[in-house]
Order: C-alpha cells, then structure tokens, then sequence
C-alpha cells in the first residue's frame, strides 16, 4: 500500500487510542469484514459470530494504546477475534469427539455441487465440522497456530490437538472424496 | 471439475481464499460497540494504567481458568429459535440427542424418521429443472434437523417460513432453502402436510412434504403445492453470477477497476490487502513495477464470486552510465554525466582515487566537467569513483557505485 496510506492507518490508531470514535469507526468499517469472516469460521451461527465481533472489537479499542507498531495492524486485530472467539469456544463445554468419524456424507444443503470452489463454500464445509475438529482445524491450519499454543489456550493435552487435526482432515476426506 | 491431490491441496486453496476473506458484519453489529466504547472512551484518556492492568486481565483469562458447563443452555436455545415442530415426542428426543452429542452436527446423530419422506417420484418438468431423488432422509425429514443440521447455510437461508395459509387453527407453511438460489444449488422445498407439487402445470412429485429442485437454469420458477384443500405456490428466483472487473487508464495516469455490472458493489483489496469496502469501482495510482492483484468480493449478489484481475506495471524510468570521458572541447563526452529519465530522486558524488570528493550535484543534467565541483582547480587523468544514488518511479532506490577514467587530450 502507498505511504500515504499507512500513514493513515497510524494516525487513525493513534487518535483511537486517545479516544476518538471516529477514528474507530474508520478502523471498523476498514476491519469489520475480515473480522467477522474469522468469527464465522469459529463460531457456530451467526448470532455468535456477532457477538464475538462485538466483544473483539471492544478489545480493540480498550486495547489498541497497547498496539506497539511493530507488525502489522490486521495480524495484531486478527488475534484478538481468534482468542474472542476461543474464549466464547471455551465458555461452552468444548467436547473433544472420540468416536469413530461420521461416515454420512453431507447434507444436500451443503454438498458442493458445482465446479468451483469458491471461499463461501469451502467455509460452510469447515463449518460443518463438529466444534472440536472445527476449532483446532482452524486454528492450526488456517491461523497457523502451533499444537503447543493449541494446547495451552484450549487447555488440552498436545496430542488431543494433534487427533482432533487428524479427525478434522479425514472428516473432510470423506466428504470431499469427489474431489480427489 | 477440479481435483485436489489431497487434503493439503484444499488446505492451501482454503487458506488463501480466506487469508484476505471479508463478510460484510450485519449492519446492528456497530450500534453495541459503539455504545460499549463510548463509555469507556472516558476512561481511557483519564485512567490508562487502570486499562493496561485490563487487557492484561483478558489475556490471562484467555489461558487459565476452568470452563463452565452450559452446553445444555446453548443448545436448548438453539433449538427452541428453530421450527415448531408438530410432533412433541420427537422433538424431545431430538433434544436429548442434540445435548449428549453437543459438538456434533445434529444431522448424524438423529435417526431417520421415514415415516414422512417417500422418494418424491421422478418426473423430468420443462425449464431446465428437474427432481432430484432424495437419498439424505434424515436431513429433510425430521423437523428439528431441517434448521439446525446445517448452521452455515443460515446465511443463505434467513427468510423467515412463508406463512401461506392459516385453516382450522394449524399453521400451513410452505418452506424454500432458499428463495434466491444460484445455478448448481439445490433448494429444498418443504410444505407442513403431505401433497403435490407442480412446476407450472407440469406435475413434479406427488404425495410428499419434501422436494428437492436441483438448479439448471436462471429465471423465476412458480412451484405449486395442491392438496384436495389447497393450492398454494412459491417462487424461486434463480440466478447466476456474471461479472468481471474492468480496467481503465484515466488521464492523469491513475488506473480505475469498475465492475462489469454497475449493480454490484464489492470489498477491493490489492496485493491481499483491504483497500476500499462496498464500492463499485475504486480509482489508484498503480506505480510500482511488476504485477498486481486487483481484487473484487461482490457483495450485493447471492452467488458472487471473488474476482480478480492482474495488473502488469512496467518500468517507466532508464538509467544508463558511461564510465569514461574525456575533457575539451571536442564535443565528445565533454563532461561526465549519467542519462536518467522517469526518476523520483537523484544523487550523484565523485571522489578522487584518495577518496576526496571532488563533485557532486542533485542535478543529472549538470555534468562534471574535470574541476573541482566545476571551477576550482583541474583533476588529473586517472581513476574516480561516481557513487550515484537514484530512484526510478515505481521501483527501489538504488545505489551503484562507478570506477570511471577522466582522460585529458
């Protein structure tokens, strides 16, 4: 992006950090889409992810005085609406699924049918994964989370982790098999 | 149709469309925040160690702390927000399903009630549509299911139930997945009862609630539903998404990317990043050599996909040296000077083999013509060294150091 336009972005943080609604209403209505695109992959309807917006861009203007400029605005946002999430995640019991896989194929509703796949489909495909499959799937590989910081923020042992990234992977499998 | 390899192919395709992928929020999402943030807004310009110690607070909460049970709180509001079903007894049982199996769609783990869904019968209608034969009884069936199996395609699917009648106190309703499909989708048509259903006059299905129409074609499809007391009907508007971005070179050299479709509105991003949201066109100054990635995610059309459009931006500016020259008059390389053009910034300094400057200038067309920064005493023959410094439009500055040879006739 040109100069001028990061210039921006900084004085936009900087006059959100003394306060100025208006500045965070810019930073909201550049940020809104990306973030809320990240509490959709989370969360499980629409009704949360709203709520997850809500409380993560709360966490932005409390926090964003802590924004330091040393990597990027969106990455630094973007962990505060992952970690929201998780949060909301882990205030409901997080049920890490043991049984065997889901051999059923989708429901019509969601099976691609066409040719392309495009970024709507394949996120209603993630969101179809039971919670615990869903959230270390996301994490690990759309958010590229380790299974060591999995582990820590979900509070499960690492190789909880590592199966539920295996599941989530063989769960796809199957239902992606005609794409293969 | 595309094939992945394997799972990795999809897990790479899944995490570039999502790296910069953007859903507009809904519209009341702001109202909350900006209320919340109005009132802390205060307190952050008076007290901003009290909101160090809090964001501290949060990110330890996110770590430790036991988790709180309330799955069966959750899921019974989930449930209770869907369909009223109008069998008591399996709508308990689905309850009860939905909470010992809590993460899991509820799709797989209720049995199929097929007392309800017979194979609608296959017909083959005019308009490009044709029945498709159910083979997922338990994701149509059970009426529990019909809304929470699939929490994802709520997006797609938020009108609320058609009320089309209302006789002897039970309410008929007839459903669609989806009122506004696109090509390929399959939209689930669903009625309260047992009966019918016509594409036009042409009799599709007969005596079942569920019917599946597989999309071929766009245009708006009327699907009536007729029982001995009703005759009701829905549309279906299917569409299809036709759309591309369109480049323009404006007059003071900046680049403008409409979409075809001046209807359309979408989120643009170049490079991966965000640069303009709910816009039809953006207009930018594309300076910097090589390819570019304009971006469009259309958002006003049910069955948008993302666009995008390569931008090739080639050097404007040439830079050229010489390393020798020789002073006089003989109309040959008379003064030392380098040929730039297309620059944002130039620098040059000449130094002597001892490492005393002995010219400089910010000025390409001032040449050194032997003297010391031109009036001062003359250079002898030998070696110097040009150290020039310079940045063409669009691309990196540079800094190339010359060896050149100052010859006296």
């Amino acid at each position: 992006m040109s100069p001028s336009e990061s210039h921006d972005e900084i004085s936009l943080i900087k006059a959100c950090s003394n306060g100025d609604q208006n500045a965070f209403k810019k930073i909201y209505d550049i940020h809104s889409g990306t973030m809320y695109s990240i509490c959709l992959r989370y969360m499980t309807n629409e009704d949360e992810a709203k709520d997850a917006l809500q409380e993560g861009f709360i966490k932005v203007f409390k926090g964003i005085s802590k924004f330091q400029f040393t990597g990027s605005f969106e990455g630094w946002m973007k962990r505060i609406f992952v970690n929201t999430s998780i949060e909301q995640i882990r205030k409901r019991k997080l049920h890490f699924d043991v049984s065997e896989l889901n051999t059923n194929e989708l429901p019509l509703t969601s099976r691609i049918e066409t040719g392309t796949m495009d970024a709507e489909k394949m996120m209603r495909l993630v969101q179809q994964l039971p919670l615990g499959y869903r959230t270390v799937f996301n994490m690990f590989v759309i958010d590229g989370y380790s299974h060591k910081e999995i582990s820590d923020y979900l509070n499960i042992n690492e190789n909880t982790s590592k199966s539920q990234l295996f599941k989530a992977r063989k769960q796809l499998q199957i239902w992606l098999k005609d794409w293969f | 149709m595309p094939k992945f390899n394997d799972i990795s192919d999809f897990e790479q395709l899944l995490k570039e469309q999502m790296s910069g992928h953007s859903t507009p929020p809904p519209a009341d999402a702001w109202t909350a925040i900006s209320s919340s943030t109005a009132q802390v807004g205060g307190i952050i310009n008076s007290l901003s160690t009290y909101l160090n110690a809090s964001v501290t607070l949060v990110k330890t909460g996110l770590i430790a702390g036991s988790i709180v049970a309330l799955s069966t709180v959750s899921y019974f509001s989930l449930i209770n927000s869907t369909d009223i079903p109008n069998n008591k007894h399996e709508n308990i049982d689905s309850i009860q399903n939905a909470n010992s199996n809590d993460s899991r769609p509820t799709f797989e783990t209720v049995e199929s009630s097929d007392n309800e869904t017979k194979s609608p019968t296959q017909n083959t209608p005019s308009g490009g549509i044709h029945s498709k034969k159910t083979n997922h009884t338990s994701a149509v069936s059970s009426p529990v299911t019909s809304d929470t199996s699939s929490p994802a395609p709520k997006k797609y699917t938020n009108q609320p139930s058609k009320i089309i009648e209302n006789k002897g106190g039970n309410e008929f309703r007839i459903t669609a997945t989806n009122y506004n499909p696109c090509v390929g989708e399959t939209v689930i048509l669903k009625s309260s009862e047992k009966g019918d259903w016509f594409l036009n006059e042409t009799k599709i299905a007969s005596n079942t609630a569920v019917y599946n129409v597989q999309c071929r074609a766009t245009g708006s499809y009327v699907y009536y539903f007729k029982t001995p007391d009703r005759n009701v009907h829905t549309t279906l508007n299917i569409s299809e998404f036709n759309g591309n971005i369109v480049k323009e070179q404006l007059e003071d050299g900046h680049y403008s990317f409409s979409l075809s479709n001046q209807k359309l509105i979408a989120n643009w991003s170049i490079n991966g990043k965000l640069y303009s949201t709910n816009a039809p066109f953006i207009r930018i100054a594309l300076e910097t050599v090589g390819k570019h990635q304009i971006k469009a995610v259309v958002i006003n059309h049910p069955c948008a996909k993302p666009l995008t459009f390569d931008v090739q931006i080639a050097p404007i500016g040439h830079f050229e040296a010489i390393n020798i020259f020789t002073v006089g008059n003989d109309g040959l390389n008379d003064t030392y000077r380098v040929k730039i053009s297309g620059y944002d910034s130039f620098s040059i300094q000449i130094f002597n083999s001892n490492s005393n400057l002995v010219f400089s200038t910010l000025d390409p067309e001032e040449g050194w013509d032997g003297r010391i920064n031109n009036i001062g005493i003359e250079c002898p023959q030998g070696e110097y060294f040009a150290r020039v410094s310079y940045k063409l439009k669009g691309e990196l500055p540079q800094l190339k150091n010359i060896k050149l040879t100052l010859l006296r006739p």
